[in-house]
């Protein structure tokens, strides 16, 4: 009696499955919206409510998005299957070189988006977006990596990266994790060329510096908790992250050397997106002014600057960061440089050092 | 009714040998050799040596200093482990019987928390302006500005709290086991407590103790986000450098050398300390 219970209770579930299974297909192939697949950062603009909101009523379409957390999770996603599933990406300038190098992304013909011409001439003119005479990236935000300090306990000018590593500030520092801006900064503070310096004094110098900070950060959560709790008082920092820190009532100084290290993110569209009418129109929307705008001006959401040259001009003088293509730009890293550095990098965070009194 | 066949039984116990094979053995196969496979340099593999990525471990000196790290810093946890969690155990197995249930419940709450928050719960209590800090500020131990966070006395900490249920539970087992009335024997003989604790209690409670060190100490030295978000830049332990060959540099070659030697230093390490408590049992039944 037992058994035959158990196999009515089976043969039931078995009949819900089917008509669970059922009902899904049936909406499925009634609801004919197609579902448009971004990848980005989570809380990074695109997965706003009214961005996504705005954009689902423009095109008839639902929008996904697919969060990574690094810029090499992006380009695993994107082998591993992402390529013909997701139709949008968004790249920094020095990862999009190899996404196009492995033929990730397709060319972008920039005449079809009404927004293009508004973007910041020096931003489109970068070399890392093209290949071949095509385009294949659109810069959407950028920023610059400068120093945030607490101008309360800070009293000394601070004008360039050396800030870093002077001792008055030992056991009050930190320093971003992340192999391209460690290198860079190092390279900048020891006059060396940036995309070529001698790699054995940019380890000396990270581990020197090592010595005044008491963690690495790497979050946005990271920094900010070290820098609201007063645990330090000074530390490199994206400018963005530092308006957001201003904007919740903590007092921060941002200062911007003048060699300052400077990255952008930029749209690409994915080789063989599922939905690439909806991409074009989904980048144009990204670099609208009515995006763009809104976006900036909302400092909680820790805005960097906007691409789009018109709203950028239009932000107050505190928020306003001007474009110098002769910034040190993270771009143009060969893959085997972006490794030599990543394993150098990754040396200077596991060697123990004697901290500085 | 006839016995089982021997034969049977083998074959009913397939599936739980086919699990080890495949969980445990292949895996460490795989292990060994992505160890021995030739390592990246900037990208590039290297022809080199069979063992090339073992030299280049043992030649790395300030690896050498992580490795001790990751050893001693576990090594200090168990033996928190051990001092705080006998009498705990003690407690929970001879005192309190009756309530001895509703207490290990209680003991066992930090595992119903997710290890990541207990680290932030660290975080908060250590930073500056946080109690632990305001706290000794005010006994006037530490000044304003200064605090356990970002050392290895907050990795130990946090250490500790989340391994001593393990060694509670392994102790609390063994004691448990002991039975009322070898202790009444021993007491109506005449032995006083401590001579009670060094031939009775002690000794029966080793097994438990080593059990507990094998939980406690080995997968310590594997702790990768306790010395990243508690010690910050002062305190590297093997379980990061493993991290970020597989998530920073790619480097799954020298990543999996890295997780062989510290393996086997972890089992090393616990057999040390499986020796040392068998020794104090020796040692106290003289």
């Amino acid at each position: 009696m037992k058994g035959r219970t158990m196999s009515n209770r089976s043969k039931h579930g078995w009949w819900t499955a089917v008509a669970l299974l059922g009902t899904l297909l049936l909406t499925a192939a009634f609801a004919q919206k197609p579902t448009f697949l971004i990848a980005n950062w989570q809380g990074y603009g695109s997965d706003l409510p009214w961005v996504v909101q705005a954009f689902e009523q423009e095109c008839n379409c639902t929008v996904k998005q697919v969060d990574f957390g690094s810029e090499q999770q992006l380009l695993n996603m994107l082998k591993q299957g992402g390529v013909g599933k997701i139709d949008v990406a968004l790249p920094n300038s020095t990862y999009i070189r190899y996404a196009i190098d492995d033929g990730l992304v397709q060319p972008i013909d920039v005449a079809r988006l009404s927004n293009y011409h508004e973007l910041i001439p020096g931003l489109t003119q970068l070399d890392a977006l093209k290949k071949g005479g095509q385009v294949y990236g659109v810069p959407w935000l950028w920023g610059t990596v400068g120093i945030g300090y607490n101008p309360d306990l800070v009293k000394a000018p601070v004008q360039g990266y050396a800030a870093l590593w002077d001792k008055q500030y030992a056991g009050k520092a930190t320093f971003n994790d992340d192999p391209v801006i460690a290198v860079m900064t190092a390279a900048v503070y020891l006059g060396e060329d940036p995309y070529h310096p001698d790699l054995a004094k940019v380890k000396q110098a990270l581990l020197d510096q090592k010595r005044l900070d008491v963690t690495y950060w790497a979050t946005t959560d990271d920094f900010t908790k070290l820098y609201t709790s007063k645990q330090i008082d000074i530390g490199n920092v994206w400018s963005g992250l530092a308006t957001q820190i201003q904007a919740n009532g903590y007092p921060i100084k941002y200062v911007t050397p003048k060699d300052v290290i400077t990255w952008v993110d930029n749209w690409v569209i994915v080789k063989n997106a599922p939905h690439p009418d909806l991409a074009y129109k989904w980048i144009d929307f990204m670099i609208s002014q009515t995006f763009q705008d809104r976006y900036a001006r909302d400092l909680k959401q820790q805005p960097p600057s906007p691409a789009n040259q018109i709203v950028a001009e239009s932000l107050p003088a505190d928020q306003r960061q001007t474009f110098q293509t002769s910034s040190v730009l993270e771009t143009n890293i060969p893959q085997a440089t972006y490794n030599a550095w990543s394993q150098l990098w990754t040396e200077v965070k596991t060697t123990p050092v004697k901290p500085l009194p | 009714m006839r016995a089982p066949r021997r034969g049977a039984n083998s074959a009913l116990l397939l599936p739980a040998y086919g699990l080890i094979v495949v969980l445990v053995l292949v895996p460490l196969a795989a292990l060994v050799v992505e160890s021995l496979t030739p390592g990246r340099v900037a990208g590039v593999a290297t022809l080199g040596l069979l063992f090339e990525n073992y030299l280049r471990v043992f030649r790395d000196g300030p690896l050498r200093l992580v490795l001790a790290t990751s050893l001693t810093i576990p090594a200090v946890t168990t033996a928190a482990c051990v001092a705080l969690g006998w009498p705990l155990a003690y407690a929970l197995a001879k005192v309190h019987r009756r309530r001895g249930n509703a207490l290990l419940a209680i003991l066992m709450a930090p595992f119903f928390v997710s290890y990541l928050l207990i680290i932030y719960a660290f975080m908060g209590l250590l930073q500056v302006g946080g109690p632990v800090q305001v706290a000794l500020h005010a006994l006037g131990l530490v000044s304003a500005s200064t605090t356990l966070l970002y050392s290895r006395a907050a990795v130990t900490l946090a250490l500790v709290y989340e391994y001593l249920p393990f060694m509670v539970l392994s102790i609390y087992g063994s004691l448990e086991r002991i039975e009322d009335s070898v202790l009444e024997a021993a007491s109506g003989l005449g032995a006083n407590r401590l001579r009670v604790f060094g031939e009775i209690l002690w000794p029966r409670s080793v097994p438990g103790v080593v059990a507990g060190c094998a939980l406690v100490f080995i997968p310590a030295t594997g702790s990768f986000v306790e010395p990243q978000i508690l010690g910050g830049t002062r305190v590297s332990m093997l379980g990061q450098v493993i991290d970020a060959q597989i998530n920073q540099t790619f480097d799954l070659p020298r990543a999996a050398t890295v997780s062989l030697v510290l393996t086997l230093a972890a089992v090393a390490g616990f057999a040390l300390l499986a020796l040392a408590a068998l020794a104090t049992r020796r040692a106290l039944r003289r």
